[in-house]
């Protein structure tokens, strides 16, 4: 694969339709920065992979579930597995549980992620642990859509302790917040009910915004991205 | 987006949630997995008010996932309020919701709370689709009954009225200011003031600012609209002159019972000199217990027919108000027929008067409708003379004597608004003036024969109860009836058969289907339903009782009835005969037409129409099991 900043790299042939929905994809204008947090749409975003590594492994499986004006609406949900040449190693279906079979008669790589841009389209993304999704997807999509898909991502990891200081230090991964605030788990580690763990701890803390000084979507970003930058500095 | 489907996954981990409660426990899994597909999480922080009267119209449902809600009245009715805590699983608020109207509770998050949303459409539809949800969600006639009646009351006051009570100062059941115009105004322009304001009534002033007369909404009908008279006339020519008036620490007793002995509505309420408002019949709920008694006296203290018959009048009239009171069906029917009950008495007392017929050891009997103590406001009379045998007496000059007493007290109850029975079925018809033996007779009779004459007698002669003189014979006649129906399948077969001849108007997708111009009978299709069905059921059980809920009651828990089905099937026929109720009330206020118990469903809110649904439903329910009784 060349890297993508390679001038002469040749975009990847689409099918039409799929050319169509990338198009309108890039079409579509930016989510309002400026909108109160708790207003409008934000999408909870989970991937599955062949493993741990954001810059090796492969991408097998996208969940997204919206939390539109305060609410998570299950009707305005996405989850797609990708197909893949050969399935992942045994270990590692073990951990999301996606077979062998299910991974080489998932949908043509670039079908879903066309479909998963259609669906997420220019709204601000959520998940938990967000670097390793966002690269996850930026991958997969530069390679099979030619995309660049830099988007804004809202990482509940850095924002949850800032809203609840006092468990900061002692809540660290996901499951450590889920058990805190009660929030049941079906399936950990499927997609889309990760997403829909991760979408209850976004109900708890857009309600929090305005304290955290974040009014508006665009500052509750920021906040996430400048914490991510003072926490890695 | 509405038409995207979940993935799999997340619809069944969400019905995993819900399928830990109930109704969703019970439901099939295409229609939870259904309802899971269309429902929002919503999270509320703790003491987040989730939905208030003031959130308008309700369209959704919220089921709790996790956490605790408070239902409450909104503060301001205070002491007594209903309370209730929800917590996981639970459902709210559902009548609001089948009513399409707004709440009448707020509902508060005790702690943070998460709930599941579903709209309005997909709740219609899994209604639709799962008779699970569906019977949970109607099971709660009685609350929904209970909201519709608030729902009138609230209609007519949007006070507490609960909170006032008779000793209670009219300053405080005062609502608004009051609203006047000079005398000199033209009719057209009180009518208009009248809707803009949406109030029942106006006071009238002269130069000096002096209240001289009020015009109210009974009037518009009475001196304007029925009196032809035009618009452009001064109101002072149709105003009452010389309203009532009442200083404003009086207390709203005295307004009652002015209001009561005088025959008007409205009182003014004066603040020294000064008008601070008006008070109307309506504003004093809780009225009803005091007048009842007060007309109580009334009628027993008639000393004329005339007398009683203003009395009588009296006591529509005052049913009319309660009704519009939203009293319920079940107090209001039993108060219209305890009057009537007291009418008739005293009609029967003053007859005696001419007549002598006290030694003859006579017992009126009250039949029908009457007998059942079911009567509405328009009832004709039914009713029969049982005397007992006697040693050596002259049987036939016996009963010339009773008819011709009995002929005086039938003109009287006529004159009292209770027509003459078109079928003549009354005291001094000669075939219903008998002795024990012959009622014996006239009953077995019916009970041997049963041919479509018997059927029709029996169903009015066999809901028979003392209204005046020796109950023992009633008694006797009763335990012969027991006894002989108890022996004659064959006549209650029959009588089966003939209660299945009627099938409650619901089509095939429980919705109700009128008849000619939409319209549907509601004591053909729907009351008699109830009344046959538990005469057939209390007969064949042994059971004496005559109104149709008492027998409901006492037969249920004989033939295996649940409690529940009982009271629902009781519910029921309360909520039909409120609707025939305020279909002959709307009559008397002139809407005229020859059947009075014809309504539009189209014509009722959308809650009281799905009450109705509901009660033909029950209606249905009732006879099914009758027609599986009877294996018809």
């Amino acid at each position: 694969m060349l890297p993508s900043f390679w001038p002469f790299r040749r975009a990847p042939r689409l099918p039409e339709e799929v050319a169509e929905l990338v198009a309108r994809w890039r079409r579509l204008a930016e989510y309002d920065r400026g909108r109160p947090a708790a207003k409008g749409r934000w999408v909870v975003v989970d991937v599955e992979s062949s493993g741990l590594d954001a810059v090796n492994d492969r991408l097998i499986a996208v969940g997204a579930l919206a939390v539109v004006d305060g609410a998570v609406d299950l009707a305005d949900s996405f989850e797609v597995i990708l197909r893949q040449e050969a399935p992942s190693d045994d270990e590692n279906i073990e951990v999301h549980g996606i077979g062998g079979t299910e991974q080489t008669e998932g949908e043509d790589p670039a079908t879903a992620l066309a479909a998963f841009l259609d669906f997420v389209g220019k709204d601000p993304l959520v998940a938990f642990h967000a670097p390793f999704d966002a690269t996850m997807l930026r991958r997969a999509i530069d390679a099979h859509l030619g995309v660049a898909f830099k988007r804004p991502w809202l990482d509940l990891a850095d924002v949850a302790p800032l809203a609840w200081p006092r468990y900061a230090s002692r809540l660290t991964g996901l499951d450590d917040w889920l058990e805190a605030f009660s929030i049941p788990v079906a399936f950990r580690h499927r997609a889309i009910a990760d997403c829909l763990a991760t979408a209850q701890l976004m109900l708890l803390v857009l309600p929090q915004a305005p304290a955290m000084g974040a009014a508006s979507a665009g500052e509750l970003v920021a906040l996430s991205e400048g914490n991510r930058w003072l926490s890695q500095g | 987006m509405n038409e995207r489907q979940p993935p799999p996954l997340l619809t069944a981990a969400t019905a995993d949630v819900l399928r830990k409660h109930a109704p969703f426990d019970a439901m099939r899994e295409a229609d939870l997995v259904h309802l899971a597909a269309g429902l929002k999480l919503r999270y509320f922080a703790k003491d987040a008010v989730i939905l208030s009267p003031e959130s308008g119209r309700i369209d959704s449902l919220f089921i709790i996932q996790r956490g605790a809600v408070q239902a409450e009245e909104p503060s301001h009715v205070s002491i007594n309020a209903l309370a209730a805590t929800l917590t996981d699983g639970e459902v709210f608020p559902v009548g609001a919701l089948i009513a399409g109207r707004a709440t009448t509770l707020r509902y508060r998050a005790l702690r943070d709370t998460f709930c599941y949303v579903l709209d309005e459409a997909r709740f219609r539809e899994v209604m639709a689709s799962s008779p699970e949800f569906h019977a949970f969600c109607t099971r709660r006639l009685a609350a929904l009954l209970a909201a519709s009646t608030r729902g009138t009351r609230e209609a007519y006051s949007n006070r507490a009225a609960d909170e006032l009570t008779m000793a209670s100062p009219l300053r405080n059941a005062i609502r608004h200011a009051p609203v006047t115009l000079p005398e000199s105004a033209s009719v057209r322009q009180v009518l208009e003031l009248m809707k803009t304001k949406r109030i029942g009534s106006i006071v009238l002033a002269d130069g000096g600012g002096r209240a001289t007369g009020i015009f109210t909404q009974t009037d518009v009908l009475n001196r304007v609209a029925l009196a032809g008279q035009p618009l452009d006339r001064p109101v002072s020519e149709v105003m009452t002159r010389n309203p009532a008036t009442l200083s404003a620490a009086s207390a709203l007793s005295e307004a009652a019972q002015l209001m009561a002995r005088r025959g008007f509505r409205h009182v003014l309420v004066l603040d020294e000199d000064r008008l601070i408002g008006v008070i109307s019949e309506r504003d004093l709920f809780g009225l009803q217990r005091l007048s009842m008694q007060g007309l109580r006296k009334d009628i027993g203290r008639a000393e004329s027919v005339d007398a009683l018959a203003f009395a009588a009048r009296e006591v529509r009239e005052l049913g009319t108000a309660m009704l519009a009171q939203g009293v319920a069906a079940e107090q209001l029917t039993q108060f219209v027929s305890a009057l009537n009950d007291a009418v008739t008495e005293r009609a029967i007392e003053l007859a005696m008067r001419d007549h002598d017929v006290a030694a003859t050891g006579f017992c009126w009997m009250g039949l029908g409708s009457e007998g059942r103590g079911e009567q509405t406001l328009a009832t004709d009379q039914d009713n029969a003379i049982i005397f007992p045998d006697r040693e050596g007496e002259d049987r036939e000059a016996l009963r010339q004597r009773l008819l011709a007493f009995a002929d005086q007290v039938n003109r009287s109850l006529d004159a009292c608004g209770f027509p003459l029975c078109k079928g003549n079925i009354m005291a001094r018809n000669p075939d219903w003036c008998l002795s024990l033996q012959e009622w014996h007779a006239r009953f077995d009779d019916w009970i041997r024969n049963s041919d479509p004459e018997a059927l029709l007698n029996a169903s009015i002669f066999f809901d028979f109860r003392t209204l005046h003189g020796d109950a023992g014979l009633v008694e006797q006649l009763r335990e012969f009836l027991l006894a002989n129906v108890k022996d004659r399948p064959v006549f209650l077969r029959q009588m089966a058969s003939n209660a299945a001849q009627t099938r409650p108007p619901l089509g095939l997708f429980g919705d109700i289907v009128g008849g000619e111009g939409g319209t549907i009978d509601l004591k053909k299709q729907a009351a008699r339903v109830f009344v046959d069905c538990a005469r057939i059921l209390s007969l064949s059980a042994g059971v004496g009782a005559v109104s149709t809920v008492e027998r409901l009651r006492l037969t249920g828990p004989r033939i295996r009835m649940s409690d529940d089905d009982v009271a629902a099937a009781i519910d029921a026929f309360h909520f039909v005969q409120m609707l025939r109720l305020r279909a002959q009330d709307s009559l008397d206020r002139g809407a005229g037409a020859s059947e009075p118990n014809r309504i539009d469903p189209d014509t009722l809110n959308s809650l009281d129409r799905r009450i109705l649904k509901e009660s033909l439903r029950q209606a249905r329910k009732l006879q099914n099991r009758v027609g599986l009784d009877y294996q018809l």
